[in-house]
């Protein structure tokens, strides 16, 4: 069981390529389930029913994948951005003839997507085609921090936790730990969180 | 299951080993320009499309920007949003611009709609049932194609390609869907038609040839809709204005429906009617025209067949007689008789309304008003479409596939139904694997954007009959409620992400391009993609050895890419259909949208044959064909009048607008019964009785399509008739009040909604909006009103097969 509390921040400034490496295994489990492999290492148990992995796998799609009354989408347009809709043009009796917008929160593609995305591009990275993701999904902007700091670009990595990852990342571990029933998820998710915690903290000073 | 935190932080320091797999991120090609994080309306390529929030295909124009999609607007080049009409739209399209429903305006949250499925899953609950969680997992395209393609192959090697059953959508990419069917060797595909308009195909097929006429309503003077809402429930986004410009140029608009619709409430008229009675109406109003004499006496003499029987038919059809059945006053049948008649042209038309197991007859009957009164193929009036567009290239079945291809169709196809349409008879199939009383026993389904579940009535049946399918693929943007039935669901893409050809419901000739404005959001493919993959994997190949699936049909050569592969397709359903021009070019017209400079056409009956095809013609009985290659007789070209000049006439038996059916005689229904000769009024099967008193319908309106878009939160948000609405006498009778939760219920189930009290319902009906009562879909939709399906039976109309989505009684109760 993991100690959720009284947890000082373990990885230090100076040592950036175990920081790197926690960007990239927690974008790792949060992009898609864990292998039986992977499952194994990360729990520590060395025999694994193959149902525990589906076990897992499952919980994965039912947080992040169908939508239903644990569905999270971790996504920075979700939390941050508005969809604009002109409903000037519409024959509709539901419109009065004067134009007007409407605006809705919580959708995907927003213009954070597409800034995440130049960011990306301007540190000479890009989505992968078999990705199959959009840019601004928790787990590529994880990612992306971790191959910062790999490269020890540490300034644009500090940079990118502001204008992006930290707008929006914690109110998305509270609603995933309020909705999942899963433990594994649950504890990814306080680990996740302290770990972001930590991080804030070192790109603060 | 937990993490463990030492083997965790031990992990983090071999993130580089084997165990994480590849990232998401790779080192980028290309890097973007400026311009991101600029306001939602910045500048950015516009592109030209046509809209598939409904079937109505209007023309959009999308402004792209860095990648998003940040608005939609009318194309004013493509008359779908304008008129239907070509000198309305020649002359005034430019300087009025276009417009669109408010469905068009919210595709953007459909696009980017959070609920979107992303990645192929697959269930782990063996179990399947309304309410069963189906445990699903991600699994990769290369599993589900695996899994898919090797069983299509089983079925097909060991002879059973005909138990797979296949439903898609009408309007998009249904070519490449029938033609994998074909080589494949299922005769079961099926589409949506039949649960929407087949029965006025019939009805309008029975009368004048034609499955389709439109209604020049910006030239009438006189509109009489039946069951039609087409002030809101816009097919078409140029409805409101060509009815609503009629009637500023003077035209009087009756709408005569059990609900005082959006349409009903602009009209110079309601008339409130008893559900499944709008064919007691027409014969009435006949009668009295027939028997005033206000019939159009030329028209009718040349063009009309079948006079004297109706006539005969209609003798006893009195205003009184109908006044009984519909509850329509006999003297306000008598009046609307006059000015109906007194008025030229005046245009009458039901679509829905049909829904109700007199419907095919109703229609019928409601068309023979046009007829005798001469508002056929004239300006203002009923006319018959030119539609013409890409064609669809024949192919050929090889001999495997054949062989299944012989197998009866599971609904019984054209043997059974007299007016059988090629989209099937969903209810009939859904019944039969019920009850097991089959040729044979399905085992697979492929469902491409059709929810079942949402959209046959009777759920319950439904439920059952999905349960009996070995095995079920479902592609959808959506987790409906037919998904949650799915050994595999798929991500689909939206109208958004992909390519198809719309000849469009205007009346001349005019084809619009739905493109890609931006790619797949997850990387998924388009439909026509994902057939072709099942095609190259099954190896699928025509008669002749083609491969059809990996052939573009410009280059002759094999094409890997998919997406190019299928814009070869297009192409050359462009350059052999009407536009004879490859899909490049049809993409740099205005608005990507060929519009025939030809032009609406009227009189289209009176057409002179030309020489050269009647030289190659059989006349008989005053009708001319044409010839199969053998001298054989082949398709209808038109008839001889009597002066001796071969013309189009109308494309029926007797190349003239029957009031009476020849055709019929000797032919039953699917039922067993006689077909009938003349457009007869019999009451509807189910009628109200001291257990279940009240008429149950419902009805469509602009801010939602089917049971498709209810996630749509801007639609949502624009206006929710979710409840069920009575009438404040009714109402009273009951104790119910505005508000008040009310058990709705029949003898297959009851459903919970909330009373929304009005004038505006005939006080025998309750009714609701379509569309709502969804339990899976996604956060707008899940738990909003509640779904009339469970209250209804399974069941078509035994002529056409259309299925009968408003024949419900019901009582009602506080909960």
């Amino acid at each position: 069981m993991i100690q959720t509390t009284a947890t000082r921040p373990s990885i230090t400034a100076g040592n950036l390529p175990s920081r790197a490496a926690s960007y990239l295994v927690f974008a790792r489990l949060m992009r898609e389930a864990p292998s039986t492999d992977l499952l194994k290492f990360i729990t520590g148990q060395e025999v694994l029913e193959a149902s525990e992995t589906e076990k897992v796998a499952v919980q994965y799609a039912r947080l992040f994948l169908v939508p239903g009354d644990e569905a999270v989408r971790p996504y920075e347009s979700v939390y941050c951005d508005a969809l604009t809709i002109d409903t000037s043009t519409a024959c509709s009796p539901y419109f009065p003839s004067s134009s007007h917008k409407i605006s809705l929160n919580g959708y995907l593609g927003g213009p954070s997507s597409t800034a995440v995305r130049e960011v990306y591009r301007q540190a000479g990275l890009d989505l992968a085609p078999a990705s199959h993701e959009l840019p601004d999904h928790l787990a590529i902007e994880l990612e992306f921090m971790g191959r910062l700091l790999e490269r020890r670009q540490t300034e644009q990595g500090k940079m990118f936790f502001h204008d992006h990852l930290a707008r929006w990342v914690y109110d998305c571990l509270h609603q995933i730990k309020q909705k999942t029933d899963s433990g594994f998820y649950q504890s990814l998710t306080e680990k996740l969180e302290q770990f972001l915690l930590s991080e804030q903290a070192l790109f603060s000073t | 299951m937990q993490l463990d935190r030492r083997q965790f932080l031990k992990l983090t320091g071999l993130a580089g080993a084997g165990l994480l797999g590849a990232g998401a991120l790779t080192p980028a090609k290309a890097r973007l320009g400026k311009g991101a994080g600029q306001g939602p309306f910045a500048e950015g390529a516009w592109l030209a499309s046509c809209c598939n929030m409904c079937g109505g295909q209007t023309g959009i124009m999308c402004q792209v920007v860095d990648g998003r999609l940040v608005r939609i607007k009318p194309n004013v080049h493509n008359p779908n949003g304008f008129s239907n009409i070509s000198e309305d739209f020649f002359a005034n399209a430019a300087t009025e611009g276009a417009v669109m429903c408010p469905k068009g305006n919210a595709g953007i949250m459909a696009l980017y709609d959070p609920d979107r499925l992303k990645t192929p899953l697959r269930r782990t609950t063996p179990e399947k049932g309304i309410g069963v969680d189906p445990g699903w997992k991600a699994i990769s395209w290369e599993e589900a194609y695996g899994e898919i393609v090797s069983r299509l192959k089983a079925l097909r090697e060991s002879g059973e390609a005909h138990k797979l059953l296949w439903f898609s959508e009408d309007h998009s990419f249904t070519h490449v869907q029938a033609d994998f069917c074909k080589l494949y060797g299922t005769p079961n595909y099926n589409m949506h038609s039949n649960l929407c308009d087949v029965g006025r195909k019939a009805s309008f097929k029975i009368l004048m040839g034609d499955e389709r006429p439109l209604i020049d309503a910006i030239n009438a003077r006189y509109m009489l809709i039946f069951g039609w809402n087409p002030l809101s429930a816009t097919k078409w986004a140029h409805l409101p204005r060509i009815v609503t410009r009629g009637i500023e140029q003077g035209a009087k608009l009756v709408v005569v429906d059990p609900h005082l619709s959006y349409t009903a409430s602009k009209a110079h008229e309601w008339i409130p009617i008893r559900p499944g009675t709008d064919g007691a109406l027409a014969l009435a109003l006949a009668h009295v025209i027939l028997r005033d004499g206000l019939y159009d006496t030329a028209f009718v003499n040349e063009w009309v067949t079948g006079f004297e029987p109706f006539k005969d038919y209609v003798k006893d059809k009195t205003p009184q007689w109908a006044g009984e059945i519909t509850t329509v006053p006999a003297e306000r049948i008598e009046k609307l008789a006059r000015e109906f008649a007194g008025t030229k042209p005046a245009l009458v038309d039901v679509w829905s309304g049909t829904h109700h197991s007199n419907g095919v007859y109703a229609g019928w009957a409601i068309g023979a008003l046009a007829a005798i009164t001469g508002n056929i193929e004239k300006p203002g009036t009923l006319v018959m479409p030119e539609a013409k567009g890409g064609k669809h290239i024949e192919v050929e079945a090889d001999e495997t596939a054949k062989n299944t291809l012989k197998q009866p169709r599971l609904d019984g196809g054209k043997d059974r139904w007299p007016y059988f349409h090629k989209s099937g008879v969903y209810t009939e199939i859904i019944n039969r694997l019920g009850d097991g009383n089959t040729p044979y026993q399905p085992k697979m389904a492929m469902v491409v954007f059709q929810n079942l579940l949402m959209s046959v009535m009777g759920t319950k049946n439904v439920e059952k009959a999905l349960k009996t399918l070995e095995f079920i693929v479902v592609v959808d943007t959506m987790m409906s409620e037919t998904a949650e039935f799915a050994d595999i669901v798929l991500p689909g893409t939206t109208y958004l992400e992909r390519y198809d050809l719309n000849t469009h419901w205007v009346t001349w000739p005019v084809v619009g391009l739905r493109q890609p404005v931006v790619q797949p959001l997850f990387g998924q493919p388009a439909e026509s993609e994902f057939v072709c993959e099942l095609g190259r994997r099954m190896g699928l190949k025509e008669a002749n050895g083609n491969d059809l699936f990996r052939l573009g049909r410009m280059s002759g050569q094999n094409i890997e890419d998919k997406s190019r592969w299928y814009e070869e397709w297009l192409s050359k359903e462009l350059k052999e259909g009407e536009p004879k021009m490859t899909l490049e070019e049809l993409k740099n017209l205005p608005g990507a949208t060929w519009v025939s400079t030809k032009g609406t056409r009227y009189h289209k009956h009176l057409d002179v044959i030309p020489p050269e095809k009647m030289a190659d013609s059989i006349v008989e009985g005053g009708l001319v064909f044409s010839k199969k290659k053998d001298g054989s007789k082949d398709k209808p070209l038109g008839m001889v009048r009597a002066d001796g000049t071969a013309v189009r006439g109308f494309l029926t038996p007797s190349g003239k607008v029957e009031l009476y059916a020849a055709k019929h005689e000797g032919k039953k229904n699917a039922e067993g019964e006689p077909l009938k000769l003349l457009p007869e009024y019999e009451p509807r099967q189910w009628q109200p009785s001291a257990e279940y008193p009240l008429y149950l319908i419902n009805w469509k309106e602009a801010s939602q399509t089917h049971s498709r878009t209810q996630n749509n939160a801007f639609l949502a948000e624009l206006k929710v008739t979710d409840g069920l609405r009575i009438n404040t006498k009714t109402a009273a009778s009951l104790g119910i009040r505005s508000g008040d939760w009310i058990w709705v219920e029949s003898p297959h189930g009851r459903i919970k909604m909330r009373a929304e009290l009005t004038e505006g319902i005939h006080p025998e009906v309750v009714g609701t909006q379509h569309g709502w009562g969804h339990w899976a879909m996604g956060r707008t939709a899940k738990g909003r009103g509640a779904h009339t399906g469970f209250l209804a039976p399974t069941q078509a109309d035994p002529i056409s097969g259309q299925a009968l989505n408003k024949e419900i009684c019901v009582r009602l109760s506080k909960a």
